[in-house]
């Protein structure tokens, strides 16, 4: 099995705040595997974010080593440009509250990248359509039952992000993560503020992605263990800025890692033993 | 969205939150109107100070004479290198003559003729009105109508010309009336040049009014009475001073020099010239007190290497000057010369020297040698005076019969004369008209200049004024400008932030920024234009007219021109432009793992 992302020893201390101890990540080793779905977990404040920041390439003072298919991310620390030109091109973020511009529709959201990287009207109406269908079938559907021609579905592209609903904006973040079709998406709590269909509709997505895409990575950092046990071909846990588990599935019922064997039933109490403070 | 992405993300981000970007157009808005306010009091005050000082006074007009002496008359390719040189809007040249016109009673009614052109911007500051439509005819002045019992139905009248009390009239037509009592009448140049050659000895065919060459059996009486600048009055004993007072009595002349103790240099007016009957009256009048010789003087004119001087065979010189052989006479040729002693080595008396003029030569005979060591020949003042009129193509000498003839290949328009006037297109170009006449080397008794430099001052006064209120204008609106987009790229920092994450470059994303203040820089100065519009109506009413001190009809001194609405357009761009510029150092500090890192 291929991996896209290997890290090798990396530690990043943070700035110290008085009156605290200084918090210190790593040093980690790990790799993730490609046409995988992995998952980062851990409670708040145990580094997992930081480390999305760092293999998202949005910060380059750690120490150790990151290869993103084979290329040393050290070698982009200096060149500005070509990291922000690598990012656009490569990396798909999806994040907790999407963030999307308010002054511009879902659709003028999504496609955005493209108008930034100057695709033509037709290339953008190409990779749009079929991916809008895919995020937005449940309003397709709805149009079905009523007989209707694309209402819900035309309004929803045309509204401004304040005007949709949670579960409609999230879908929307994540059509703007994945409408450059990059080979790495890097996606935070992107179930967060959803309801459990939300949620796992948001997470069949990034399954569907996969499938389609199987030479993609994607990586998921968390605190629902839930939905790692029910999507992750790998889980991470990491705790006070180090690796507790590190285990992937071996087959449908049955992973392996960190010099153990666990069963699906199994799993929850473990990952949930691990990741407590005192487990 | 396409082309021009960073302008329309601001454009939309700016209508999406319209409220606050209302409130900023306004800030903008309250800054530039007082800017646009003053500028347009300003073009308003320059305006109508230019358009009063153009309605009451020649002010674009400049009379340029040729100074005394000066040999280089004007001529339609001076007129053309002035042209081409200045931004003029007309050259006249200038012809000036008293004749007469009928009057209804009593005896004819004296008058100056001058010349003009069709659209004589003079003429139409008069308020001319026109009565026809030909470059061939009168204008005549308004308030002369009723005495020169002007049929309005006919518009002929009958000119009379004048030459020393012979007189010549035809029946011209009348062209156009203007606003004058003065006894002053314009006539096409056409006609004022025949009028001159008619003066010069030519005759006019009065049906097709053509002047035909030769008028008289001499044809050298065609190339007109010599006339002189100076005269040179001679007496080998000195003169007596009172001599002085005597002659400054005379109207005519401006200048009474004693330059040796036998020698008065005098030297007319301007724009009067001594003619042949005044060298004979002032001659008369000194040979008989003083004893006195007057000999025109007519500058030195260089052939080959010699400097030709006018002298007469009654010179009273060359009782000191001779030292062999004869003074000129006349006698064997008009073109007898007094040479310098040194030419005795190559020449004897009698022999002839060729001197080139044009492509002609001239044989000059040597009938004496002067003891002066230069290189000046005595020759004829008259003969000089001919000899000068073909070195400026006016005149041909045929040598061997010793003649003088008009120079028939000139052109008629070509004729030269010695003033012209001159109307600039623009009040700002008299000055530099001015000075190019002035370093020309030219007269210029009639112009405006004093009022126009006051002009200049108070519009440089009033200019210098509103730019530096208008550099403080431009520093409160950058300052307002850059706090208000600090405060905006605060509040987008997470907009920022994200953009920054997928992999938007910072200049882009500045792009906006910028974007977004030159967008409230316009529209700002475009809701000030609108608010100025409205205060613009007040400039109409007489009580704001009577408060800036004006009583011009119609005058409104609110008035902004398009080039100073150009200039605030300029600097208003280049200070939004400058304040989202500074502005978006605020976006260099937006770390975009944050947006991860503390959600």
């Amino acid at each position: 099995m291929t991996s896209s992302y290997k890290i090798s020893n990396l530690s990043y201390t943070y700035p110290k705040k008085q009156n605290e101890k200084s918090f210190v990540l790593g040093p980690l080793s790990f790799s993730i595997p490609k046409g995988k779905i992995t998952f980062i977990c851990g409670r708040s404040g145990s580094g997992k974010s930081t480390l999305l920041a760092f293999m998202g390439l949005l910060r380059t003072e750690y120490e150790g080593e990151i290869l993103i298919d084979g290329l040393n991310a050290e070698t982009l620390k200096s060149k500005k440009k070509e990291l922000y030109e690598y990012r656009l091109e490569n990396i798909g973020f999806a994040l907790q509250k999407g963030r999307l511009l308010p002054y511009l529709t879902v659709e003028e959201n999504s496609t955005f990248i493209l108008n930034y990287l100057k695709n033509s009207p037709e290339e953008i109406k190409e990779k749009s359509q079929n991916l809008f269908q895919k995020l937005f079938k449940i309003e397709i559907d709805e149009d079905k039952e009523k007989g209707g021609e694309h209402d819900s579905y035309s309004r929803i592209l045309n509204s401004l992000p304040e005007d949709i609903s949670g579960g409609q904006y999230q879908r929307a973040a994540l059509a703007r993560a994945l409408i450059n079709s990059p080979k790495i998406i890097l996606a935070d709590e992107p179930t967060g503020n959803l309801d459990v269909n939300s949620g796992e509709h948001a997470m069949n997505l990034l399954k569907n992605y996969l499938e389609e895409k199987p030479e993609s990575t994607i990586v998921v950092v968390s605190h629902d263990l839930e939905y790692a046990r029910l999507y992750a071909d790998k889980i991470i846990i990491l705790k006070k800025g180090d690796i507790s588990v590190e285990i992937e599935k071996v087959d449908s019922n049955q992973w392996e890692g960190s010099g153990i064997n666990i069963s699906n039933d199994d799993l929850d109490s473990f990952l949930n033993s691990k990741i407590k403070d005192n487990g | 969205m396409g082309r021009f992405l960073s302008l329309k993300l601001a454009f939309k981000d700016l209508k999406h939150n319209r409220k606050s970007s209302l409130y900023i157009i306004s800030v903008i808005a309250a800054i530039c109107l007082p800017m646009i306010v003053l500028f347009s009091l300003r073009d308003g005050y320059v305006s109508l100070f230019k358009e009063w000082l153009e309605k009451t006074t020649p002010a674009k007009q400049l009379g340029i004479n040729i100074k005394m002496g000066d040999t280089n008359k004007i001529t339609n390719a001076t007129i053309k290198q002035w042209n081409d040189s200045l931004d003029l809007k007309m050259v006249i040249p200038h012809i000036q003559r008293t004749g007469f016109l009928p009057r209804k009673k009593g005896s004819d009614l004296r008058m100056d003729f001058i010349s003009t052109l069709e659209g004589n911007p003079e003429m139409k500051r008069l308020g001319m009105e026109k009565v026809g439509n030909a470059d061939f005819g009168i204008y005549l002045p308004k308030e002369k109508k009723k005495e020169l019992d002007i049929d309005t139905v006919n518009h002929l009248i009958k000119v009379i010309f004048d030459r020393g009390g012979r007189r010549k009239s035809i029946n011209i037509p009348i062209l156009g009336y203007f606003n004058s009592n003065q006894n002053d009448a314009y006539l096409s140049l056409r006609l004022m040049q025949y009028y001159e050659k008619w003066t010069n000895g030519y005759s006019i065919n009065d049906n097709e009014m053509q002047i035909q060459l030769p008028a008289d059996a001499s044809r050298e009486s065609a190339l007109g009475d010599l006339v002189y600048d100076s005269i040179n009055i001679f007496k080998i004993v000195g003169f007596d001073n009172r001599i002085i007072n005597q002659i400054q009595e005379d109207e005519r002349i401006f200048i009474a020099k004693n330059r040796t103790d036998n020698l008065f240099y005098l030297s007319c007016k301007k724009a009067i010239k001594f003619s042949d009957f005044d060298i004979e009256t002032l001659e008369s009048q000194f040979s008989s007190s003083y004893n006195a010789v007057a000999i025109p003087h007519v500058q030195s004119l260089r052939l080959n290497n010699l400097d030709l001087a006018s002298s007469s065979k009654h010179d009273p010189r060359f009782q000191y000057l001779l030292e062999r052989g004869n003074w000129i006479s006349g006698t064997q040729s008009r073109f007898e010369v007094v040479v310098p002693a040194t030419y005795a080595k190559s020449y004897t008396i009698n022999d002839r020297i060729a001197l080139k003029i044009n492509e002609t030569e001239v044989q000059c005979l040597v009938v004496g040698f002067h003891n002066q060591k230069n290189d000046l020949a005595y020759i004829d003042y008259e003969t000089l005076a001919r000899l000068k009129q073909v070195e400026q193509g006016l005149a041909k000498v045929d040598p061997i019969g010793e003649k003088f003839e008009p120079n028939e290949e000139i052109d008629y328009e070509d004729y030269p004369v010695s003033t012209a006037m001159v109307h600039v297109s623009d009040l700002e170009g008299v000055v530099p008209s001015y000075d190019f006449f002035v370093r020309q080397n030219y007269d210029i008794p009639q112009s405006s200049i004093s009022q126009i430099n006051h002009y200049l001052e108070i519009k440089e006064m009033l200019t210098k004024f509103v730019l530096l209120l208008t550099i403080l204008s431009a520093i409160a609106c950058i300052l307002s400008l850059l706090v208000l987009m600090m405060e905006i790229i605060r509040r987008k920092s997470a907009e920022i932030g994200i953009n920054k994450v997928i992999g938007i470059d910072e200049g882009f994303i500045n792009r906006i920024f910028i974007s977004q203040a030159i967008i409230y820089g316009l529209l700002g100065m475009l809701l000030s234009l609108v608010i100025f519009f409205l205060i613009r109506t007040l400039g109409e009413s007489d009580q704001v007219n009577s408060f800036f001190g004006l009583d011009m009809e119609g005058a409104n001194i609110f008035q902004l021109k398009l080039d100073s609405l150009l200039f605030i357009l300029c600097l208003i761009v280049f200070v939004s432009w400058f304040a989202g510029w500074r502005s978006t150092n605020a976006t260099k500090n937006i770390d975009p793992a944050d947006i991860i890192i503390k959600n």
